[in-house]
């Protein structure tokens, strides 16, 4: 763990340690959330932060940093529950990767033969990356160890009075666990594609739409005639739905292999008809198609496409 | 697509195109720590949103927190992070006693390193003047032997640890 000193030295300063995980962040404030959110077993608290660790073997690119940043939930349910509410969330996390359409055969399930101490029940989600399959996430049954020790140490009751049975128990807890920057490695791993065009190349980043960084890139035809100017009004009308680049510099084909490289699933291109009758072209990445469509029907075009309702209809 | 070259042409085109940057990079960079760039940032909080989203959102019964990253040094103490805790553990069901697996396995490099000691400490008296040290060490049979234990297990050792 990497440590430091809280406090000035001169009147013993207090040793401190950057957090391995966040998980104990949410132990520690369980009752406060409990309390204050008159929150009933079974309930989760979820929790996206920075931790730090100071691997030996710190290698792969973004897969095992020193600084990393976890997205972290920790169910709380009635003790004997525990194995279930394991294999419901196990359902649950292998549906929401599923469900960006990397392909099934893509993931796969590691159950863990040697758990750790705190734990009854433990099993990585995998993900095949190009250097093999490895885990992203962790679903993890700490049995009531965490809150107990705290306990412990703390001094505090850390317990759960549970209306329907009459009495007070230490909550067991299901966690997941799972790195941002490893998700993010696996959705860039799984959208880079190089594709042999007729007499061209390109390298495209095929990324799911809602999670795209730019969702649009508006480009005049030429650099006059009031195209740019209409350009602007279209990104002007659309910039606080949407992340929007403007792009008017070199030729068209050029721009569309910029914004295929940066994974922006459409390109808007404003020609001479746009100015007659308020139409665009809009060329899809993945296809490289391009229809015809009026100004105004854009915003829901699109918008349809980047919600990410799309996803949480599969979930 | 070897899949070596698509993970360096992975890594080049993050770098190429502002999704991520090595830390530091005008200093030679900081090891194992990464940057994410204008594209990359972008990218990583639309993955926090699905991700928070379908916690927090899709159930009732999840909410969300921000904790600090300084904590009190206790917790670290009751979670197991720090002292022999998260060291592997044996226990002895006959004695009922407590073993730390790499204090074992150190004792027990040190107990061969002693044989190999005592067995030169022996040549040594034996030879006198004339015994030469580092030739006994490399062609006497049971040091040679105790040797290559030691080298074995602390190999063991090494690429646990």
């Amino acid at each position: 763990m990497f440590s430091t000193e809280m406090g000035s030295t001169a009147d013993g300063a207090l040793k401190i340690f950057l957090r391995p995980e966040t998980a104990q962040g949410i132990f520690v404030n369980y009752m406060n959330v409990q309390k204050t959110g008159r929150m009933k077993i079974p309930f989760g608290i979820a929790q996206i932060g920075k931790a730090f660790r100071n691997e030996i073997v710190a290698r792969q690119f973004i897969f095992r940093m020193r600084e990393f940043e976890q997205m972290e939930m920790q169910f709380f349910v009635k003790p004997g529950t525990e194995l279930d509410w394991f294999e419901t969330w196990k359902t649950t996390r292998m549906k929401w990767h599923r469900a960006l359409g990397f392909g099934d055969e893509n993931y796969r399930f590691h159950e863990h033969e040697k758990l750790a101490h705190y734990a009854n029940a433990a099993v990585d989600v995998e993900y095949k990356f190009p250097f093999g399959f490895k885990e992203v996430e962790g679903i993890h049954s700490r049995t009531d160890f965490d809150l107990s020790q705290h306990e412990k140490f703390s001094g505090k009751k850390i317990r759960y009075f549970d209306p329907e049975l009459n009495e007070s128990y230490i909550p067991f807890v299901v966690e997941t666990s799972i790195g941002v920057d490893r998700m993010f490695l696996q959705v860039i791993s799984a959208s880079y594609c190089e594709e042999q065009l007729e007499n061209d190349m390109r390298v495209v980043l095929k990324i799911p739409p809602m999670l795209a960084p730019v969702k649009m890139a508006v480009m005049p035809l030429i650099k006059k005639d009031g195209m740019p100017e209409k350009a602007r009004e279209i990104i002007d009308n659309l910039k606080f739905d949407f992340n929007c680049q403007y792009d008017e510099k070199d030729s068209i084909g050029k721009r569309y292999r910029r914004q295929d490289a940066i994974g922006t699933p459409f390109c808007i291109t404003v020609d001479h008809q746009t100015l007659k009758d308020n139409t665009v072209t809009i060329r899809y990445r993945d296809t490289m198609e391009q229809d015809r469509v009026a100004i105004a029907d854009l915003g829901a075009i699109i918008g349809k496409q980047v919600s990410y309702k799309t996803l949480f209809a599969k979930l | 697509m070897a899949q070596e070259d698509l993970f360096k042409k992975l890594v080049a085109h993050c770098k190429e195109y502002g999704y991520v940057f090595q830390s530091s990079e005008i200093y030679d960079g900081l090891g194992a720590v990464y940057d994410y760039g204008q594209y990359g940032v972008e990218l990583k909080n639309n993955i926090k949103k699905y991700w928070w989203d379908s916690m927090v959102l899709l159930h009732e019964n999840v909410v969300g927190l921000d904790s600090a990253i300084f904590m009190h040094p206790t917790i670290w103490k009751a979670s197991g992070h720090v002292d022999a805790f998260n060291d592997p553990l044996i226990d002895n069901k006959d004695s009922k006693k407590r073993y730390r697996a790499d204090v074992l396995i150190e004792e027990q490099l040190a107990k061969i390193e002693d044989k190999i000691n005592k067995e030169v400490e022996k040549a040594a008296k034996r030879f006198g003047d004339t015994f030469d040290e580092k030739q006994f060490r490399e062609t006497n049979q049971r040091v040679l032997d105790n040797q290559k234990k030691w080298d074995d297990l602390h190999n063991r050792f090494a690429a646990a640890h």
